[in-house]
């Protein structure tokens, strides 16, 4: 984005080579003096460089050519084109230095627009904002202005905000896709925020039955699913959050897995210009057939640093986990997951992710504790209210202690993990998504083996009330 | 979009003894094709110089091209005052995405109007999508805003550019004839009024 701007205001530089004489009257080199000066008054130095450049092409010995066509050559000297090299070349402070020069030469409201980029990069949005709000009054200019004020409002946590801002960005020819994304990010970033998730699913292996096992265990069966999220951000992003989710699930045959769950969370997200760092500590109950079921108490620490094109990423949460049913609570204790991966950012949409991932998970007996680990390619793409995404991932499952249950072996798994969804925005509250998964699991022990096709259906809704 | 420069180009090469300005828009044309806008704009407003009338409304063009649309809005409308009406369909798209570029809706409107008329089978769908959404933009109750916004730039163009004065306030008089309450519509049409320049006979 800022990068389209810069192409935009950036100006070519003809200062390279030097201008080959051409024939012309000296009449013809005085009016393109003239034309150079009218444009160099106006801001244009892009102009008025060519204009004094075909003036000494024609008068190859006119001193006033010369000197006006070095003037304007100087890049040096050239504040506003050195701010906008600097923004470019990714140094915001630099570009503030140079821009605080440039000043009073007919395109001050340009100048607020880059400054006020400039500012933004750098999180000074308290600055940023008052520089934007001038260049947003330059009807030329206001839409990239309210895009860049968008973005602010929505590092503040006021979606509504940003999501008008967006809105305005949004009328502007270039600025239309982006604008809808983030129109759409915007209503969930509001200081209190209500989300709903129906889904409808069919699994094939909803109890992940053994290959081969008898028909007459849980086999395939479909579920309606809903899922309610409230957030409360009082003083918006960085700050402190709450959230509270409840989750209920219908299966159509096996009501034995019916799920009935709710959760509380607290935590702090931090962000800055590059990077953002969110801890939270939450608790899940869920209840089974109308049994409780799983206590989870979880920590979670996640964060992320965007360097050019790459972002990087990790994430960590540890499980404290109490199975209340007598027959799963063996499998009670604690579970640490951590990740770790760097994202590709190139442009145009797309977003390309490797990871490694790690899973222990120590149980209150030995052989239900495992280490897991293996890697993980997520790609995803873009466009407007369209994304879509392809994920996949294996998982190597090692158990700590032989299983009695399986003749003393001790159990190794390889998990071989796929997804790929297409989602929708209508308009910037709704938007509905396919999901189709695959989980294959080969154990050595053979009856262990399982495969389980998940399709899911669902429409979503999120919206800021404050 | 550089087919006016390029069909221009053509023209002039045929001519066995162009003219001084002529010449000057030939090259601001072949600058204009190979996306030299800068280049473009300083030949075109040379070839203006040496009293080509047809050269005002490339230059136009050019400033769009540059990113200036506020300049590019002012170009075409002292063009329209000094020559008569281009004629180019593709030159009336520029006109309307400068207009459009500036948020002077009803003024890109009309241009994308005038030109779908006349353009081909690929651009015609194009315009009507973006009048498509000029409409969904207009909605009655972001009309007053829109109008005090565009007569607060048009005062404060009234004294140094007041051929781009006008094009905001002319824009405010048709808003203000389509608002509910025909918000501020005496005033807007007074300052239009005030603001009019010398029109060409023939002149759109």
């Amino acid at each position: 984005m800022t990068a389209a701007l810069l192409l935009l205001l950036a100006a070519s530089d003809p200062c390279t080579a030097p201008p080959p004489p051409v024939g012309g009257s000296a009449n013809e080199a005085a009016i393109y003096l003239q034309v150079g000066d009218a444009e160099r008054a106006r801001g244009n130095l892009g102009a008025a460089r060519e204009a004094y450049r075909a003036a000494l092409a024609r008068s190859p010995d006119s001193v006033d050519a010369r000197r006006r066509l070095e003037e304007v050559c100087a890049a040096g000297n050239d504040s506003f084109q050195a701010g906008v090299d600097a923004l470019d070349a990714g140094h915001p402070a630099e570009a503030l230095k140079a821009f605080a020069g440039a000043r009073g030469r007919g395109n001050d409201h340009a100048i607020d627009l880059l400054e006020g980029i400039a500012r933004y990069q750098l999180g000074q949005d308290g600055e940023a904002i008052p520089r934007l709000e001038s260049a947003r009054s330059d009807p030329a200019l206001a839409e990239s202005a309210s895009f860049f004020l968008g973005l602010i409002a929505l590092r503040r946590g006021d979606g509504d905000r940003a999501s008008r801002l967006f809105d305005q960005a949004g009328r502007a020819m270039g600025l239309e896709d982006s604008a809808r994304q983030l129109a759409r990010v915007a209503q969930q970033e509001g200081h209190l925020v209500f989300s709903a998730l129906a889904e409808l699913v069919y699994d094939t292996n909803v109890a992940l039955r053994p290959d081969g096992a008898p028909t007459t265990l849980p086999g395939p069966d479909g579920s309606v699913g809903l899922t309610l999220v409230a957030l409360a951000r009082p003083w918006g992003t960085p700050g402190p959050y709450a959230r509270v989710e409840g989750q209920f699930s219908k299966q159509f045959t096996l009501s034995a897995l019916d799920l009935i769950g709710g959760a509380a969370a607290l935590g702090y997200r931090l962000l800055g210009p590059t990077g953002s760092l969110t801890g939270e500590y939450a608790y899940t109950l869920q209840a089974l057939d109308g049994r409780g079921y799983l206590a989870d108490h979880r920590v979670f620490v996640g964060g992320s640093l965007l360097t050019g094109m790459f972002l990087w990423g990790f994430a960590y949460a540890a499980h404290f986990e109490t199975y209340r049913w007598e027959v799963f609570s063996d499998q009670s204790g604690v579970r640490q997951v951590l990740e770790l991966d760097a994202g590709l950012l190139p442009g145009a949409g797309i977003r390309i992710t490797a990871g490694y991932a790690g899973t222990w998970d120590a149980a209150r007996v030995d052989p239900l504790s495992y280490l897991e680990h293996g890697p993980i390619l997520d790609t995803a793409w873009a466009r407007g209210p369209l994304s879509v995404g392809v994920r996949g991932a294996i998982a190597w499952r090692n158990y700590r202690a032989p299983d009695p249950n399986y003749g003393g072996v001790t159990r190794e798994d390889t998990r071989w993990g796929a997804s790929t969804w297409v989602d929708l925005g209508i308009g910037a509250r709704w938007s509905v998504r396919g999901t189709v998964r695959l989980l294959r699991v080969d154990s050595n022990i053979p009856d262990l083996n399982s495969t389980e096709w998940v399709f899911i259906g669902s429409v979503a809704w999120t919206g800021a009330v404050l | 979009m550089s087919l006016p420069g390029l069909a221009l180009a053509l023209l002039l090469a045929a001519d066995p003894a162009p003219s001084a300005s002529e010449s000057h828009l030939v090259a601001g044309a072949e600058a204009f094709r190979t996306g030299s806008y800068d280049r473009a704009l300083v030949e075109f407003r040379v070839a203006e110089a040496l009293g080509s009338s047809e050269a005002s409304w490339y230059a136009a063009a050019a400033l769009l091209k540059l990113g200036r649309a506020e300049d590019s809005v002012e170009a075409f409308a002292l063009a329209d005052r000094a020559s008569r009406s281009s004629g180019d369909a593709l030159l009336e798209v520029y006109r309307g995405e400068a207009c459009y570029a500036v948020q002077l809706y009803l003024c890109a409107d009309r241009w994308f109007e005038s030109a779908a008329s006349r353009a081909g089978p690929r651009l015609a769908p194009q315009l009507q999508t973006v009048r498509s959404a000029i409409r969904d933009a207009l909605r009655p109750e972001q009309l007053p805003p829109a109008i005090d916004r565009l007569l607060g730039r048009a005062t404060e163009l009234a004294g140094a550019r007041p051929a781009l004065a006008a094009a905001y306030a002319d824009e405010a008089v048709a808003l203000a004839a389509r608002s509910p309450l025909r918000h501020r519509e005496a005033e807007a049409t007074s300052l239009a009024t005030r603001l009019a320049g010398p029109r060409q006979k023939g002149a759109r």
